[in-house]
């Protein structure tokens, strides 16, 4: 054979195949992105943690003991432990399979969940590496905060069909301690309250939108 | 090239493939129960409730590992190890590398399911791997591609079967996505830019190392058994520069109606499109190749093949239209994306894997089927159980779609999906029972005693 | 009289309609495109999505037709007949070494 083929040889396949069109999808959509991203800037959880939630000082006062043993005193160092606790509970126990945190404009999310997801909302040390999530089973969590109270979350964690007979989430019981004495409730370890912390925070920096209007309520007189 | 005046055998570690393929079943054998008792949770009856280490969110990523890097990975190297060389009449680079590399990638997917039990994972889909297996994973890659590479550039003097080019390119491009996907949202880009680089991560783990090694194993596999050339050599040129080229290109489409720029989210739109008329062209090749040759169909292989061609050309099809803005605000988060991902990743590649097996099982042994209806029996179970699945999930996608939209609590999507849920583990126990039937056949052959006519010593043939 | 179906037009006929549907959408979504290009807001934002994929593609074109007139595509389809006389072979060489005393061996 004289002509030695261009196209079908090894080192085209594996140079303009392998690096040149991988490069060229990194370049479109890992880099230009990046760019375009990182004029928002990054916050990072000492930054968050300079102003603690309202539930992170609820759960010192409601499970006093627990909250003292793991996290001392609620303040803005504590809280930053337990931001970054709780998301790793949320990465370590698959929360994110089953839950996203992002509202899109579509299919009435808004008036479901609250306000349309930003991209500076996810412009934070937490989301490394990102939660936004691809499957819903249970609802979207961006804008949980304060949704419910912090013992309908203990609740929720220890024995989810307890306050949701529905639903198909598992039950978190090593999130708990035993309890001291037989019949008192199983209070909340230092996973518990990291957790219940986190998804406290998720949304907390998004103001609220004035309730919305039901289609059903739109339609009375 | 020396030929010497007799015929030579091909340079295959035979044993290396055997014990490939029997890695690989027993990782699928576990990926199969990981997801049986996954799905047992929405129907509320997992029976580990109240044990950690098997909390259903870690056994689901267990279920999903095990099948991207136990099962397909190992049965695709075991594939690779049969094929390379004898397309190329080289060894792979080294024997002892080649074992060690085996040895490897079960001890990484070990410590991957240990570290996934033990709450270790990395918040990457498809990349749950724990961040202090990664560094071993991309060392391990590379050591594969070079395995590979030597004896396919050796064979490069000459044009290479279109089989070659996609095996070469494949282990490049896996090695740069793992390093992409892994470490860059991990510790440099989060939000937007994160998601568009995991959503790339996940796209190109399943187009760029799982689809050109399957397809390279078609074009191999499909021509040898039917004893007949591929239909057109140059077509395949066709489809592979467009899968190079488009599949790259289309991973946003995991995260539409999100904060990613949405020039982003257009232009995967654009590649997501365009890859599905390459695939047409592969598709066609594929079709004409065993035009006029319905007889072949009575081989289990070449049926195992073909159903996953057919289920290939389905989900690309299904891909096309569901990876549009549209479609994307109604089935996107649902059960529908489940489905497709089933389809394509046993019904597409599971398949091929398993007609493979069915395939070289005998040859590697030595020895014949114990049982080939039993084979048979496993390919109408698996084709059932796989298309009530998709169907079913497919279904549920589109109510709880449409439930979401209504505004109606989100309790009744649950509700409504139950009897969906519960048709998904029957659909799933259908795949198992026909698995339970392969392996037993697999087992019952290889213990079986050795045919007479090979019992006897076989001298060394005669070379000049 | 009533004639039989003939399969091969009506399959014909059905892959012009499909070809047709295919295509009128795809018209559609150029004239979109043009629309929203020329669109003052954001021109850049459109373009970026296309003129790197165009290019890229163009690169490859320039490649393939070099290759194309240099005469590399000539023996494009020998590597699938290669394939087959090779596994010929491995059948062959397998046979003489489990039947060694096959007088054809």
């Amino acid at each position: 054979m004289e002509q030695r083929p261009v196209i079908e040889r090894f080192a085209t396949v594996t140079l303009v195949a392998g690096v040149g069109f991988f490069g060229l999808s990194v370049l479109l959509f890992a880099w230009l992105p990046f760019q375009l991203t990182r004029q928002v800037p990054m916050v990072t959880v000492e930054e968050i943690a300079k102003q603690p939630i309202p539930e992170f000082y609820d759960l010192a006062r409601r499970y006093p003991e627990q909250f003292m043993k793991y996290f001392g005193e609620p303040n803005s160092e504590s809280y930053a432990r337990a931001l970054r606790m709780g998301r790793d509970i949320y990465i370590a126990e698959a929360c994110w399979h089953c839950h996203s945190q992002f509202v899109r404009p579509v299919s009435n999310e808004d008036i479901r969940f609250g306000r349309v997801s930003y991209a500076a909302e996810h412009q934070n040390e937490l989301q490394l590496p990102q939660l936004l999530g691809t499957r819903r089973v249970g609802p979207d969590l961006i804008r949980s905060a304060g949704k419910h109270g912090n013992d309908w979350h203990a609740a929720h964690f220890y024995e989810p069909r307890w306050v949701v007979p529905t639903s198909v989430m598992p039950s978190y019981k090593w999130f708990f301690d035993p309890p001291a004495k037989p019949g008192d409730p199983p209070q909340p370890n230092a996973r518990g309250l990291a957790i219940i912390n986190y998804v406290q925070w998720l949304g907390s920096w998004a103001e609220p939108l004035p309730p919305p209007i039901l289609p059903a309520q739109a339609a009375q007189p | 090239m020396s030929e010497s005046q007799y015929p030579q055998p091909a340079p295959v570690e035979t044993r290396l493939v055997f014990w490939y393929f029997v890695a690989g079943m027993v990782y699928f054998a576990i990926a199969l129960l990981a997801g049986f008792f996954f799905s047992l949770q929405f129907l509320n009856h997992y029976p580990f409730a109240g044990i950690e280490w098997l909390s259903p969110g870690r056994v689901r990523m267990l279920h999903t590992n095990a099948v991207a890097y136990g099962f397909i990975l190992n049965c695709f190297l075991g594939a690779l190890h049969w094929v390379v060389p004898r397309l190329t009449r080289y060894p792979v680079a080294s024997r002892g590398l080649s074992w060690f590399i085996f040895w490897a990638v079960q001890a990484i997917v070990l410590a991957t399911a240990f570290g996934l039990l033990a709450g270790h994972a990395q918040a990457i889909e498809w990349g749950e791997t724990p961040l202090y297996v990664d560094p071993f994973v991309v060392v391990g890659l590379i050591l594969m591609g070079i395995n590979f590479s030597v004896p396919i550039f050796k064979a490069s003097r000459k044009p290479l079967y279109v089989s070659l080019w996609y095996f070469s390119v494949a282990f490049v491009w896996t090695t740069l996505n793992y390093v992409m996907g892994n470490f860059i949202p991990q510790f440099f880009t989060p939000g937007a830019a994160g998601a568009a680089i995991v959503g790339l991560f996940i796209h190109d783990l399943v187009g760029l190392l799982v689809t050109p090694i399957g397809w390279g194993l078609m074009y191999y596999f499909v021509p040898v058994i039917l004893k007949k050339p591929i239909w057109s050599h140059a077509v395949s040129l066709i489809g592979f520069w467009g899968l190079a080229f488009f599949y790259p290109l289309q991973g946003v489409h995991h995260f539409f109606w999100s904060t990613i720029p949405m020039f982003a989210q257009y232009s995967a739109v654009v590649s997501t499109i365009g890859v599905e008329v390459v695939v047409m062209t592969v598709f066609v090749n594929f079709v004409a190749t065993v035009r006029g040759r319905g007889e072949a169909f009575k081989q289990l292989p070449i049926r195992w093949f073909y159903t996953g061609i057919v289920f290939y050309m389905i989900t690309c099809a299904q891909c096309a239209y569901q990876a549009l803005l549209t479609t994307q605000k109604i089935i996107h988060f649902t059960d529908w994306v489940v489905g497709h991902a089933h389809l394509v990743m046993f019904g597409v590649f599971g398949f091929w894997i398993l007609g493979i097996v069915t395939e070289l099982w005998p040859r590697l042994t030595g020895r014949p089927w114990h049982n080939p209806s039993l084979n048979t029996a496993h390919y109408w179970l698996s084709t059932a159980g796989m298309l009530i699945m998709f169907v079913d999930l497919l279904a549920a996608g589109v109510l709880q779609g449409y439930l979401w939209q209504s505004l109606a609590p989100w309790e009744q999507s649950l509700v409504a999906s139950v009897p969906f849920w519960a048709w998904r583990t029957a659909s799933g126990l259908m795949i198992i029972a026909g698995q339970v039937l392969f392996f037993y056949n697999m087992w019952r052959t290889a213990a079986a005693p050795l045919p007479a006519a090979e019992t006897k010593p076989v001298p060394e043939p005669v070379t000049v | 009289m009533k004639r039989p179906i003939n399969i091969h037009r009506l399959v014909s006929w059905l892959v012009v309609l499909a070809v047709a549907i295919g295509g009128a959408t795809f018209l559609y979504k150029l004239v979109e495109f043009a629309n929203t290009a020329t669109h003052e807001d954001m021109p850049g934002f459109a373009l970026v999505s296309v003129v790197p994929y165009l290019t890229a593609t163009f690169g490859f074109l320039l490649l393939a037709i070099w290759a194309f007139l240099r005469g590399h595509f000539r023996d494009i389809e020998q590597p699938k007949y290669d394939m087959l006389d090779q596994e010929r072979e491995y059948d062959l060489a397998e046979q003489q070494r489990s039947h060694p005393t096959d007088p054809t061996a």
